[in-house]
């Protein structure tokens, strides 16, 4: 079976690409969201394996999403965070419960082998 | 409308240029003045001196005359110029006593004269008229040549002589006083004048050297100003150019792929190299936008732009970050005014006010920004408001000061609104905090030389 994997980035042309791109290349079943609350709707209904997430978004940020599904819905799926903005530091990141942050644009061969080496980690944070 | 701008710079030496002025004036006025004023002192000096001088003078001659009367009557032995005789005696008499009274009036001026004593001779030209009128001529020419009557006659002319030399002396010395003060109070003139001449142009000439290097250093700093702006920009730029480089990235990745594929979609590559042309335009505005703010403001020059056009050029930087952190941007400016600006300056204080603005309500669960164009008989206006809750009153004062700043150590210039207001302020127009608004609210003040104008 296919590992279930969740895009969300306030970008729907970012989230289309990697939908296609990674669901043709990879092993992943794909599921792209442009809205952080509906990405938290598809989490708490489905087993995801990995997330990748944007950082900048309007309304609610990525590390405000994660730690909301950390705390709130206690789902413990590695984040992948995806930015092109430098912003916040990747220390404060990681300390969230982030699995690794990527830049915008990003190299598609470490990009899957992210995916595939945090698919297969023990969840974490809590 | 509009207002008189005027500058401290342009201000002192124009002051200094009407005291120079001045100065001249009252150094004419002063010469005319001291020269009446020696006029009227050698006037005083005359009202006092010249009548002693001509009663002394008259004087001598009416005894010069009493003499000759008598004289001539000896001689003629005929007693008929006893009249004129009596006549130039009283008038005699009257004349000295006139100079005593003046010398002793005018004693503080005249200074200690001698009494000048007549009555013994008064006495003898009684006798002398007696005599004349009974015939004894004999009796006359012994008591004329009597040595008691010579000596009280040459008494009485050395006493008008000495008189005469001590008033005469005594005018002399008070005109060479006069002079003296008055030249003395024009060299001291001369002098103050002469120093207050050179401290006014030393003054003028440091303030013309000090006006012009804080110029210098004005226009240094606002240069600064916009290239520590155009470093924190290009830095935010490059993150801003980030995501639409990953959906370039990510499209043409999807193309080629796409492509080599057999029988593959040409649909979905087309629609794809169309995102890429989409994404490519986005980044273009973006480098525009940096282009524009980069661009020295010295090449562009004051002339007519749409409003509408230069606010959305000025924001073309802004636009990513505003989409990224969720910033309602709305404006409402009427697309058929023009203003009469230099668009690289004004862009830059419109930048500065919505970067200002984004700084302060990024994080904010609903940020919004307006950018409004109002007119009213106060005059034309375009305002920036955020979602923020407005300028605390003990900010207001200094936020358009140099180097003021909230902002934390390199995060901000402080110069951004200093400059902003300069740049306003140039343009003939105000910055300023609208404190009435709830929300952070500047307003820039259009004026009449900025010219609003509808286009048709």
């Amino acid at each position: 079976m296919k590992k279930q994997l969740l895009v969300l980035d306030d970008e729907e042309e970012i989230v289309q690409i990697l939908c296609d791109i990674l669901s043709s290349e990879c092993e992943f079943q794909v599921d792209g969201f442009s809205q952080a609350h509906e990405a938290i709707e598809a989490l708490k209904t489905k087993n995801y394996a990995v997330i990748i997430s944007d950082i900048q978004m309007p309304k609610m940020t990525g590390l405000e999403f994660l730690r909301e599904i950390r705390t709130e819905h206690h789902i413990l799926t590695p984040v992948v965070f995806l930015t092109g903005f430098a912003d916040v530091q990747p220390e404060e990141i990681i300390e969230a419960g982030a699995y690794c942050v990527l830049n915008k644009p990003w190299d598609l061969g470490e990009l899957i082998s992210v995916l595939n080496k945090a698919s297969n980690s023990p969840a974490l944070g809590g | 409308m509009m207002k008189s701008q005027w500058s401290v710079s342009q201000i002192v030496p124009m002051i200094l240029s009407v005291f120079t002025v001045g100065l001249i004036i009252l150094l004419l006025v002063g010469s005319f003045h001291s020269a009446d004023r020696s006029n009227n002192a050698i006037k005083e000096i005359d009202q006092v001196h010249f009548p002693v001088l001509e009663d002394l003078a008259v004087g001598s001659r009416l005894q010069q005359s009493l003499d000759f009367l008598l004289e001539l009557s000896i001689q003629s032995r005929d007693p008929k110029y006893i009249g004129e005789y009596e006549l130039a005696r009283g008038l005699l008499i009257e004349t000295t006593n006139r100079v005593n009274q003046l010398v002793l009036k005018n004693s503080k001026a005249l200074g200690d004269l001698p009494h000048i004593e007549r009555k013994y001779l008064t006495d003898f030209e009684e006798q002398f008229l007696d005599l004349l009128s009974q015939g004894k001529f004999e009796t006359l020419v012994r008591l004329k040549s009597s040595e008691e009557y010579l000596e009280l006659k040459t008494s009485f002319s050395e006493k008008m002589f000495s008189t005469v030399q001590a008033v005469s002396e005594k005018r002399e010395r008070e005109l060479v006083a006069q002079q003296e003060t008055l030249s003395r109070e024009y060299w001291m003139g001369g002098v103050i004048v002469g120093l207050v001449s050179v401290l006014l142009i030393v003054i003028l000439t440091l303030w013309t050297h000090v006006s012009h290097k804080s110029q210098e250093l004005e226009f240094r700093a606002q240069n600064n100003a916009r290239l520590a702006a155009l470093g924190e920009m290009a830095g935010g730029v490059a993150h801003e150019i980030n995501n639409p480089l990953a959906i370039i990235d990510g499209s043409v990745d999807m193309c080629l792929r796409e492509i080599q594929r057999d029988g593959f979609d040409h649909e979905k590559v087309f629609k794809r190299l169309n995102k890429v042309r989409e994404t490519v335009q986005r980044i273009t505005k973006i480098v525009k936008g940096l282009k524009r703010f980069s661009r020295e403001p010295d090449s562009d020059e004051m002339q007519m732009h749409s409003l509408l056009k230069v606010v959305n050029e000025s924001l073309d930087l802004s636009r990513e970050k505003i989409k990224h952190l969720g910033v309602d941007v709305k404006i409402n400016i009427p697309a058929n005014l023009e203003i009469c600006c230099n668009q690289t300056e004004f862009s830059q204080v419109i930048i500065n006010l919505v970067n200002n603005s984004i700084d302060e309500i990024k994080g904010e669960k609903d940020p919004w920004i307006r950018i409004e164009y109002n007119s009213s008989s106060q005059g034309a206006m375009l305002s920036i408001t955020d979602s923020g809750k407005g300028i605390p009153m003990d900010l207001v004062k200094n936020i358009m000061r140099p180097f003021f700043s909230t902002k934390g150590i390199g995060e901000g210039t402080g110069l951004g609104l200093s400059i902003s207001h300069g740049i306003i302020k140039r343009h003939g127009g105000d910055l300023v905090v609208d404190q009435q608004s709830t929300n952070t609210k500047f307003d820039i003040i259009l004026p009449e030389a900025i010219k609003v104008k509808e286009v048709a």
